[in-house]
């Protein structure tokens, strides 16, 4: 499986490559039969993925989602779908120009952890854990596109102000656009989150008979909860909209990150040692 | 040789007075294309008459005899001394009458680079000549070729995307802002020329709701009532701008109107909302530090301006490109051209084997005698496929060699050793082309 495997994750690596890069060249030139190819590129570069995964349970029999690189693959399997949705339903083209070469990095990140699988205790197989880490990584997958969308937002912005015509703002959305879609992804991934903490406390209540433990993810993952939820409030409560709200996602998302690899390699300890 | 040829004017080789009097009404375009069409020596003509430019296409078999005839039409037509005119008429012909074809068609030669207008008043030029049976084989063909060349201008360049003028600029940032203006308020905060004609394009757009400001009140109500908007008094344009997502200013204020502090309230009071002001009076009336506020984009006239030029210059590079898209199709319709030259030849060509093969089979069918008539078709048929398949390599060739510009000797020799001179000059090109007429008329419709 390790050779086989590797193959699949160096290949779908390239796929992801090759697809920014044309988007890219696509967004700063103006050849327009190019975005196709992109997406096709990346459209193979996700069934490899999903490919890799789909290998990885049947060997392994567990799904993949338990070790550090194995979430990686995951979170950008998940950032994946969204652009696809967002592009396919919603012609949302504009986001696979600045999101597919981020999902690179997130894949490439992953070959600096090590691919093999883990010995899953007896506890760490509950229904409770997995649905814990399946919907966190999911609601990290959402709002890293919410992050991008909002990179967008605030690119859009500073051209409008410092009147900087160049032809690289006629290929992205309208502010209002790029506002409703950062909406709508934070929305979804909030109520994630929301879920992903409950499912957790209810796996530590059930094995550790506690339900809040001040652990160092617990604590990120609440300042992160608190944010996204302050953003949401504001969005809603007095109807902002703009670059402070954007600064607001950029800043979810920074805790995102800091929770994800930080707090991983470097506080890490008690019950999320794996994480 | 049927050769094509331009005599036309324009915006750039002339100025309008003297351009209004050679723009053709629909009567006289009509008159004009039955004046080409009784005139021996103009085989197909189309008119292009538009507010920058009249143009007339002729095809013949000698340039010089076209170029009198057109010049006597436009003197009997036009009523006007044509030696007065005649400086600042441009005469284009063969490869160069193309090329300013499928350059004006997709919109290269036109005053704003790359308008779309353009191919509508050339097709529409066509589809006159058209109805008037101005229209054979080689204009059928040039014209569609020059619209298929300016409709993929259109598709695979950015040449027509962004805007050429400051109140289409102006639409355009709305809609980076706002995306739909569907439902979005626009006030107008003095009304004046300029401010009217941009809120026509924002009209155009479905603006929601128009507020119009002014000093004078009456004047707010008239413009207001043209767009089935509201007119309020100049004291109360706080409450508007609150109000308001797009906004046009444009009083005869000496000074600012609108200044960073009451648009910092007004924000407050909007809720961030973001506001678009566009401001086009000179002196300004809003202070440019308002822009420093969030979700505020100001733009003054020479913002709009910068934006246009900036247009103008992403619209020349894109030209580039349209320029390679036509000389494709230039090289397309060319090929198709120089094959032309020798359908005449190779008509004659097969109507001297054809009627070889039937005298003969016929005084083989007599010698023959009772043939049943199976056996007769048979022998038909077999006498058929030998003369195609003597001619078809040398059909071939023919062609080929039209194309290498070689044709001229080659239908010299041809017609020497076949002795086709007669089928030629005789039923030659005349011919074909009452043929083929039908044949556009057809098509006409499809372009």
């Amino acid at each position: 499986m390790n050779n086989v495997g590797l193959a699949f994750y160096i290949l779908s690596l390239c796929f992801y490559f090759s697809a920014a890069v044309i988007f890219l060249i696509d967004l700063t030139a103006s050849e327009k039969q190019l975005l196709p190819i992109a997406r096709i590129l990346l459209i193979i570069g996700f069934i490899t993925l999903t490919l890799l995964m789909i290998g990885r349970s049947v060997v392994y029999r567990y799904i993949p989602l338990y070790t550090f690189h194995e979430t990686l693959l995951f979170f950008a399997w998940v950032a994946t779908i969204v652009l696809l949705v967002l592009e396919r339903a919603y012609h949302f083209r504009a986001i696979y120009y600045f999101a597919t070469p981020l999902l690179f990095g997130f894949l490439f990140f992953a070959f600096f952890f090590t691919p093999a699988s883990v010995d899953l205790w007896p506890e760490l197989r509950s229904i409770w854990l997995f649905a814990h880490i399946l919907t966190v990584i999911v609601a990290y997958g959402t709002f890293a596109v919410a992050f991008v969308v909002s990179g967008m937002y605030l690119l859009v912005d500073n051209h409008l102000k410092k009147k900087n015509f160049s032809s690289l703002i006629s290929k992205l959305p309208s502010l209002d656009i790029l506002d409703y879609y950062n909406y709508k992804l934070v929305s979804v991934g909030f109520f994630l989150l929301t879920i992903s903490i409950f499912l957790g406390a209810m796996w530590a209540q059930h094995v550790w008979g506690a339900l809040w433990r001040w652990e160092h993810k617990e604590i990120w993952s609440g300042i992160t909860w608190i944010i996204y939820a302050a953003y949401l409030h504001t969005r809603l409560m007095s109807g902002w909209q703009g670059r402070k709200v954007a600064m607001l996602n950029t800043l979810g998302f920074a805790t995102v990150l800091f929770n994800y690899v930080i707090v991983r390699f470097f506080l890490t300890g008690g019950l999320h040692q794996f994480y | 040789m049927t050769e094509i040829m331009i005599v036309g004017i324009n915006h750039k080789t002339a100025p309008v007075e003297l351009r209004e009097k050679l723009s053709f009404t629909e009567s006289q375009l009509t008159r004009s294309l039955e004046y080409c069409k009784q005139s021996t020596g103009i085989n197909e003509a189309v008119i292009l008459t538009t507010c920058n430019r009249t143009e007339i296409y002729v095809a013949g078999f000698d340039v010089s005899v076209c170029q009198d005839l057109v010049m006597e039409m436009l003197a009997e037509i036009k009523q006007i001394d044509i030696k007065a005119v005649k400086p600042n008429l441009y005469l284009l012909t063969q490869e160069k009458a193309v090329d300013h074809l499928f350059s004006v068609t997709a919109g290269l030669d036109s005053m704003i680079l790359g308008e779309t207008q353009i191919l509508g008043q050339v097709k529409d030029a066509y589809a006159k000549a058209n109805e008037a049976n101005a229209v054979g084989t080689i204009f059928h063909s040039l014209f569609r070729q020059a619209v298929t060349a300016a409709k993929r201008v259109q598709t695979e360049t950015a040449i027509n995307q962004n805007a050429a003028s400051v109140s289409y600029a102006a639409v355009e940032l709305a809609k980076k802002i706002f995306g739909r203006l569907t439902d979005r308020t626009a006030l107008i905060l003095g009304a004046g020329k300029m401010s009217e004609l941009t809120l026509r394009h924002l009209y155009d757009q479905g603006v929601k709701k128009v507020i119009v400001v002014n000093r004078t009140k009456a004047r707010a109500d008239q413009l207001a009532a043209c767009f089935g908007g509201v007119s309020e008094y100049y004291e109360k344009r706080r409450d508007c701008l609150i109000q308001s997502d797009i906004v046009i200013s444009s009083t005869g204020a000496p000074h600012f109107v609108l200044e960073k502090d009451e648009m910092a309230s007004v924000m407050r009071a909007r809720r961030g909302k973001p506001i678009f002001l566009i401001d086009i009076a000179v002196p300004r009336d809003i202070d440019p530090l308002v822009n420093d506020l969030e979700n505020v984009y100001l733009y003054d006239i020479d913002d709009l301006q910068a934006a246009v030029a900036s247009n103008m210059k992403d619209r020349e590079q894109e030209a580039v490109k349209a320029k390679l898209i036509i000389s494709q199709e230039i090289t397309e319709f060319q090929m198709w051209f120089k094959t032309q030259e020798v359908v005449p030849l190779i008509t004659a060509l097969r109507r001297k084997a054809e009627s070889i093969r039937t005298t003969e089979l016929e005084q083989s069918l007599k010698r023959l005698g009772n043939l049943s008539d199976k056996e007769k078709k048979h022998v038909d048929n077999l006498t058929r496929a030998i003369v195609n398949r003597i001619l078809r390599e040398p059909v071939l060739r023919i062609k080929e060699f039209a194309l290498e510009d070689k044709s001229d000797i080659y239908v010299a020799s041809l017609c020497q050793l076949f002795d086709l001179d007669e089928g030629l000059n005789g039923n030659g090109q005349p011919n074909w082309q009452e043929e083929e007429k039908t044949e556009a008329n057809v098509e006409g419709g499809r372009v």
